[in-house]
């Protein structure tokens, strides 16, 4: 187990210097530059620019420059923000997306594994029909709708939550609902699709036929093996999440990462779609790895020699 | 008793949003609650549109930039809440004989937020770095009247050859190359703001930044987080500290009209920049007070790709396609905002210019679909062999809504078989720059001082991105023309001259003029609207 | 050794004189929400096939005298129009053409990808499984924005590329879930039986693997049609969408979401819509589940 986690930390070395390549390729690729605008700027203004940024040398040479920088722990300048480094930014926006992110995911799993087993162990009857309606509604209700909604009921029509910013924990409960719901249907399905089949596999009939108490089993053996897909669903999800949403971050004023996701691509913000991208790929590659981890942990058949 | 209270709400919200009673308060609801302090002191809220890209006076690009930048810096001259030019630094200036040498005294009691004077030579100093290359400011170009401006941006002479000077510690002269009658407009703008230079080169991009900001302005940096808030407090140092009513600033970076409004009506903005267009109606019906719309220096218009065929040399389409759009459906049905239809080039609220107009403005929607039928058939289209036009647009709902409208008229009033592109910005930015494949394509253009050549100039065939690939002899001479003439009739003349001109090649169809919308408490006062969309803070009071 | 040879009993030896599928269609048959779902959602995909030619409408024209007319019998708008003056009715089920045919293929290209990928990477292990899954962090940390941009860019606008746009993006949710199933089914006696009955990988994990992962594949289909029916409405602001005057009830949420305040019903309408198909793929998804569960046989 040890050894095969510090084998995957290795691995996840090459794994991040192909994503910044591809990265990098695909970035340069596209048409249009940081500095371009409709008020164009004067040739030399511009030279100079891109000569400050060092956007004028052979792209080779720049690959370079950035992978010195990085393995120096600096993400360069943002070219959007000029006043502000790619570090602070990151710096100023993940301790919030953990924290949205954070309390989204614990909304999610608390109540989705439980509605999803509640749902599974009363299989086709109204308990069932009734907890997959609630999941599905999560589901097909996008959180550019439901968090608008939210907004109008909670603050405009009536004052019990604030409508934006960021303050106390009241900022913070729309924003997690909004977010976490979708996540919460999702789960709810999995757990229920997978304690289905746990309840109907031959280990569980077993203990079962043994005679071990239905609550036991439901807490002991299937509980374990059902979450296995949601946690493999968790892995990148939680990466997501944790890395914050530009829908929810934009409609309630939060100063999240997920913004720089979309600024920075929309802008042409190389250093900082770098950056976010490379901060990204390491909480996924990590959030892999201990859902792997965990499989074996779950699930008594899976084991990794 | 609550929860169905709540049910009720969701019932109705889900039904239509007509709330949970009759009363019109609360229909729709807007709280007033004034930030005041227990010390008496107050808070201005302000929503800002995007985040600010750069706080650096010379950087600055953006409108929301250039609010926040307003009430921390003072330039030489400042815009009054009524759009006049007025004394700021500066306390007074002479002009010259010949309009080409400008004297300014500053005041004595002009100082930085650290308490240390300021000087002319700051202004020389700064003036300098806005021009300088290695700066990299995109408002360069607005100083290119003062003597080698141009040659220092072009990289050809060292900024220390920039006309400007000081004569003692508070008296600066700005030489100009040639009379320029909007010369002190731009000395309004951002890109003329002094900066500290200690500051800039100690903390180098940096200096922008709370803690390393010193600035001049009746405000001062107290904090910054990207995405959340821009605070300012009160900065004592300022000369005009006295008359500065409200304590602290904050920006809120809003971009969704909807969020902005949902803040607003919770009572957490004194001042929405966004308003929905869709909640326009609600607006005016329930809270007319606090609406205030101001025409400004702005226009949207669709430019015509004279390169490539359909439009290249073809003035009879450019102009049937012009006149099939119905301006006025736009306004009222589209914008909604009370935004101008366009019939010229120059937005009517530039001062002292009355702008030339397309000759079929005053025919009746009959006579104009009919007359641009007939263009349109001497260019050799009709009904068997239609024009295959292509609109090109970047993603927004409004653009979207006007491109889908203009389409139809085109294909309602001409016949013509119009397909609709819109492009990411940055694309269709390339798209538009390149001219390979574009051919009709939208854009707008928002003025930087109050003076027809901010508009004029954007078509001299020399000036920047040129999308239409415009390129008219005669036009050129007379925007440069004009651009050199002391105001008045003389001046008009020629403004005209250049205008029609513009008109009858058509290269770019004008649709509407800017009109902004604000939504302002009834409890924040002395707000008055200009064109130049130039507001301070510090003219501003909290009294409920 | 004795257990191994009732698996192989259970999973390969279905009652005799019933295939596979003729034996999962009766039991589907016996499932009654699965079934009122097929029939709705059968209703529904007859009705955005002919119902636009019901009214008199069409999806383009504008009408500036009749902006935001709320629902109504009159003028034939039965779900009224929006801030052009179009009929809501006609664009409802012209964009529900679009998102059910995007819907469907994209979820069928995540899915044949995403199983495939997932099995073979699960069953292979080691080193393979290794490699595999790291590409697939690799696409996941990708800034999946240039990518789409980039396709714009090199192979222009098609609807075509949309699908394959999306369904490129969305399989790897699919691949891992499908992962870490397989990795647990390979440990069981039945595959292990297999195995050593001499079939081929190739087979085990097409007749053995495969089968076992209906239930948690056939559910998160129902996850992934939604994820990608409201996907295309943000590529349609990358310029990749749909181009007006077309939509799809994506770009008509979407639009409604901004005027809910002034017109409610052009939220409601598509949004009503896509959660109605949505359960209905849903408890086909339950219902296929359960017939195809080879455990249950």
């Amino acid at each position: 187990m040890l050894s095969y986690a510090l084998r995957r930390l290795l691995g996840a070395f090459p794994t991040l210097l192909i994503l910044l390549t591809l990265a990098f390729v695909m970035m340069r690729a596209a048409p249009g530059g940081p500095f371009d605008a409709d008020r164009e700027l004067p040739a030399q203004v511009k030279a100079n620019l891109e000569a400050k940024y060092h956007l004028d040398e052979p792209l080779y040479q720049q690959y370079g420059r950035y992978l010195w920088d990085v393995a120096h722990f600096d993400f360069g300048p943002s070219f959007q923000y000029r006043d502000i480094t790619v570090n602070d930014l990151i710096a100023s926006g993940f301790p919030v997306s953990l924290k949205l992110g954070g309390a989204s995911l614990a909304f999610a799993l608390l109540f989705g594994v439980p509605l999803g087993m509640v749902a599974a162990l009363r299989q086709n009857r109204p308990a069932d029909y009734a907890a997959m309606t609630t999941a599905m509604l999560g589901i097909s209700i996008p959180n550019f709708v439901l968090a608008p909604l939210m907004i109008l009921l909670f603050a405009v029509y009536n004052d019990w939550l604030p409508a934006g910013g960021l303050g106390g924990w009241q900022n913070y409960v729309m924003p997690v609902l909004a977010l976490g719901t979708a996540m919460m249907a999702y789960v709810a399905r999995l757990s229920r699709a997978s304690t289905i089949e746990v309840m109907r596999s031959n280990y569980v009939r077993t203990a079962r036929a043994k005679g071990l108490s239905a609550r036991r089993v439901v807490w002991v053996h299937a509980l374990p093996a059902a979450l296995t897909p949601v946690v493999s669903f968790l892995g990148p999800a939680a990466a997501g999440i944790i890395t914050g949403s530009v829908v929810i971050e934009t409609i309630f004023g939060i100063p999240g990462l997920g913004q720089f996701f979309v600024q920075g691509a929309l802008n042409r913000d190389y250093t900082l779609v770098m950056g976010v991208v490379l901060f990204y790929g390491m909480l996924i590659v990590a959030f892999n790895l201990v859902v792997d981890l965990l499989y074996g942990w779950l699930d008594p058949r899976v084991s990794y020699s | 008793m609550l929860s169905r209270r709540i049910l009720l709400c969701l019932l109705f919200l889900c039904v239509g949003l007509t709330a949970c009673s009759s009363d019109k308060s609360e229909q729709f609801p807007v709280k007033n609650t004034p930030e005041i302090h227990d010390d008496g002191s107050t808070t201005l809220r302000r929503g800002n549109g995007a985040e600010p890209e750069s706080l650096d006076p010379h950087q600055a690009r953006s409108v929301p930039a250039a609010n926040v930048l307003r009430d921390l810096y003072a330039g030489l001259v400042q815009i009054a809440p009524d759009g006049e030019i007025v004394p700021a630094d500066a306390e007074s200036w002479e002009v010259g004989e010949q309009k080409l040498v400008y004297t300014f005294t500053l005041r004595d009691n002009a100082r930085w937020s650290n308490g240390e004077p300021l000087t002319a030579q700051d202004y020389v100093y700064s003036l300098r770095r806005s021009v300088d290359p290695v700066t990299g400011s995109p408002y360069a170009q607005l100083h290119t009247p003062i003597v080698n401006a141009n040659d220092i941006i072009q990289g050809d002479k060292p900024p220390e050859s920039l006309g400007v000077r000081a004569l003692d510690d508070k008296t600066l002269e700005i030489t100009l190359k040639s009379p320029t009658p909007y010369f002190l407009g731009t000395l309004a703008h951002s890109i003329s703001y002094p900066v500290y230079r200690p500051a800039v080169e100690a903390h180098c991009a940096a200096f922008p930044q709370p803690g390393n900001a010193v600035t001049n302005g009746a405000y001062k940096m107290a904090s910054w987080r990207v995405n959340s808030m821009i605070g300012l407090e009160r900065n004592t140092e300022y000369w005009d500290d006295a008359n500065t009513a409200i304590d602290r600033v904050e920006f809120y970076p809003i971009t969704n009209g909807n969020s902005a409004l949902s803040r607003y009506q919770a009572g957490e903005l004194d001042w929405a920049t966004k308003v929905p267009i869709s909640q326009y109606d609600a607006i005016e019906k329930y809270i007319p007070a606090q609406l205030h719309t101001q025409p400004t220096l702005g226009v949207y218009y669709y430019g015509l790709n004279l390169r490539r065929p359909p439009f290249k040399d073809a003035p009879e389409l450019r102009h049937a396609l012009s006149m099939a759009i119905d301006r006025r459906v736009i306004v009222d049905k589209i914008t909604r905002g009370d935004e101008i239809p366009a019939y010229g080039w120059i937005p009517p609220v530039v001062e002292g210019y009355d702008g030339a107009k397309f000759e079929w403005t005053t025919l009746s929607d009959a006579d104009r679909n009919a007359k641009a039928r007939e263009l349109y058939e001497k260019a050799g289209y009709s009904e068997d062999k239609p024009l295959e036009v292509e609109i090109r647009y970047n993603s927004g709902e409004g653009n979207k809504k006007i491109a889908s409208v203009i389409a139809s008229m085109w294909r309602s009033v001409l016949g013509a078989d119009v397909t609709l592109r819109n492009e990411e910005w940055k694309v269709f930015l390339d798209s538009v720059r390149q001219g390979a494949t574009t051919e009709a394509y939208r854009l707008a253009w928002i003025g930087d001082y109050n003076d027809p050549n901010t508009f004029f100039e954007l078509m001299n065939s020399k000036f920047g991105l040129n999308g239409t690939g415009y390129a008219s002899a005669e036009y050129d001479r007379l925007q440069e023309k004009q651009a050199h003439m002391p105001d008045g009739p003389e001046r008009n003349k020629v403004m005209k001259q250049a205008e029609a001109t513009l008109l009858a090649d058509s290269p770019v169809i004008p649709i509407y003029f800017y009109v902004s919308k604000y939504l302002i408490k009834d409890y924040v006062k002395g707000f008055e609207g200009n064109p130049l969309d130039a507001y301070y803070s510090k003219d501003l009071s909290i009294e409920p | 050794m004795s257990s191994r040879a009732d698996e192989i009993e259970i999973a390969s030896a279905p009652e005799k004189g019933r295939s596979l599928f003729s034996d999962a269609l009766l039991r589907l048959r016996a499932n009654r929400a699965a079934l009122a779902s097929l029939g709705l959602l059968g209703f529904i995909v007859v009705a955005v096939v002919v119902g636009p030619w019901l009214s008199p409408h069409d999806y383009f024209t504008q009408n500036y005298g009749a902006i935001w007319v709320p629902p109504t019998m009159t003028e034939s708008h039965w779900f009224g129009t929006d801030g052009l003056g179009r009929d809501l009715f006609v664009r409802a089920l012209e964009g529900g053409r679009i998102s059910l045919l995007i819907g469907l293929v994209a979820t069928l290209v995540s899915l044949v990808i995403g199983v495939a990928y997932g099995a073979t990477a699960g069953y292979a292990g080691g080193r393979v499984d290794g490699v595999m899954m790291r590409i697939v962090d690799i696409l996941y940390a990708m800034p999946f924005l240039f990518f789409v941009i980039l396709l714009m860019v090199f192979f222009g606008r098609n609807i075509l590329l949309i699908f394959v746009a999306i369904g490129a993006i969305n399989w790897l949710d699919m691949a891992r879930i499908v992962r870490g199933q397989t990795l647990a089914l390979k440990q069981q006696p039945f595959i292990e039986a297999a195995r050593m009955s001499g079939a081929s990988p190739f087979a085990i994990v097409l007749r053995h693997i495969v089968p076992n992962l209906l239930g948690v594949v056939a559910v998160y289909i129902t996850l992934t049609i939604p994820q990608v029916i409201l996907f295309e409405s943000f590529l349609s602001f990358l310029g990749l969408g749909v181009q007006e005057p077309a939509t799809s009830w994506g770009a008509l949420i979407k639009d409604g979401a901004d005027e809910m305040g002034r017109a409610p019903w052009l939220l409601i309408v598509p949004a009503v819509f896509l959660a109605v198909t949505l359960f209905c793929f849903n408890f086909i998804g339950d219902g296929l589940r359960d017939a195809l569960d080879p455990k249950d046989r």
